[in-house]
């Protein structure tokens, strides 16, 4: 029984996340509104600056949803850079990604199913 | 407030079920001076989770989205090694009660404190980050006090039924709950494990994240109570991937295979065609 080795493991897990997170830490990020309602996605700004940027995703439908910003793979936009699950209405929550100069899609998901409602997301090399 | 029960109800119900069926285990063993260990494993799980959450929620500390996907991934599957690791004990255990006294399981069976205390923590954790990010989200809430009272009802919910499972367990005889609650608890590891893989998947450790083998999510809605629970008890996923698909029903079919397998008998020859059990 390694069980000891087990706990170990979980612990040890958990402490690595813990000290991975605070590497990326302290972001001074660029911040943008997102409003995810039951039929809408409003994004504050749909061309931004690259860099580190910061979305605040407000849920301002009646249905759990999620948020995603998807990258281009080949012709879809499916690579995800980024994401939020379990909003529920009423509540915001925010994420962070990375995001190089390129075309991508915002996507807010009510119901947290299907391909979501998608918004162009412009992103331009930081001057 | 009732998206937000929902959601608290999902979040919360697998662990619950987890952690009564091995309360409930505990229990008919006579093993009860071994509950501490549960408990203690639970609420360092709760606490520890809802620090990082706060940590990640009030702080500029964030996480990125690989890590917590990858989190949730690595975490998934150790709790499926452990889960199924519990369910071979338990099956252990039943074999030595067909020959054996209930009284003697004591000294029959010697269960760790340790890996109890590390099955609770897992089963609790797992879920852990994500629902209390949930519910610091909901407690800062700007639309009053409503969407965290859903969600802690949910979690309330959650863990009541939980303690029903636990009730009806600890009336029902020792053969029939092993039997059950293992049956019951491969079908759960085996979503938790499909789960573990979509995070992978999501975390870009494994590809196809994309191709997924049927849509029924405008039948089966997550947000439908029904959805809910089959979400909450099994990690229903109206929209799985191949991936999956495939890890779930190879885990499902080779360890309910296992499980169901008549458990061999080592020390001493016994009848070929036993009785069903008549007790």
């Amino acid at each position: 029984m390694h069980i000891h080795r087990l706990l170990a493991t979980a612990v040890g897990i958990l402490l690595l996340t813990l000290s991975a997170c605070g590497g990326n830490g302290e972001s001074s990020a660029q911040s943008y509104g997102i409003k995810a309602g039951d039929t809408t996605c409003e994004v504050e700004d749909t061309s931004i600056p690259a860099g580190e940027v910061s979305f605040d995703v407000e849920n301002t439908g009646s249905d759990v949803t999620e948020v995603y910003v998807y990258g281009k793979e080949g012709d879809e936009f499916s690579k995800i850079m980024g994401e939020v699950e379990n909003i529920g209405p009423g509540t915001s929550q925010d994420f962070i990604v990375d995001l190089t100069a390129g075309d991508y899609e915002v996507a807010c998901k009510p119901g947290m199913v299907g391909d979501g409602i998608r918004t162009q997301l412009t992103v331009t090399s930081a001057g | 407030m009732l998206a937000n029960y929902l959601i608290g109800l999902r979040e919360g119900l697998e662990a619950a079920l987890v952690v009564s069926i091995l309360v409930a285990y505990l229990v008919k063993t006579g093993h009860r001076d071994r509950l501490p260990a549960i408990w203690l494993g639970v609420g360092s799980a709760i606490a520890l989770s809802l620090a990082f959450g706060a940590l990640l929620s009030f702080t500029s500390q964030h996480m990125s989205f690989q890590a917590q996907e990858a989190f949730g991934g690595v975490m998934s599957i150790l709790a499926v090694g452990l889960v199924t690791w519990m369910i071979f004990w338990m099956k252990r255990t039943a074999r030595f009660l067909k020959r054996e006294l209930e009284g003697k399981l004591a000294d029959a069976l010697t269960v760790g404190r340790a890996a109890l205390v590390t099955i609770a923590f897992v089963s609790v954790a797992r879920e852990g980050i994500e629902t209390s990010l949930f519910i610091w989200s909901a407690a800062q809430a700007s639309a009053g006090t409503s969407p965290l009272a859903g969600a802690t009802l949910g979690l309330l919910t959650a863990v009541t039924l939980g303690y029903l499972v636990y009730r009806s367990a600890v009336h029902i005889n020792l053969a029939t709950f092993f039997r059950y609650t293992g049956i019951g608890l491969v079908v759960v590891a085996a979503g938790v494990l499909a789960y573990g893989f979509h995070d992978l998947q999501e975390a870009r450790w494994i590809g196809g994240l994309t191709s997924t083998v049927f849509d029924i999510s405008s039948q089966v809605p997550l947000s439908s109570w029904y959805g809910t629970l089959l979400k909450g008890a099994f990690n229903f996923n109206p929209a799985p991937t191949y991936v999956e698909l495939g890890v779930w029903t190879t885990y499902l079919a080779v360890t309910m295979t296992l499980f169901l397998w008549p458990a061999k008998s080592r020390p001493a020859p016994r009848p070929r065609v036993e009785a069903p059990a008549t007790n």
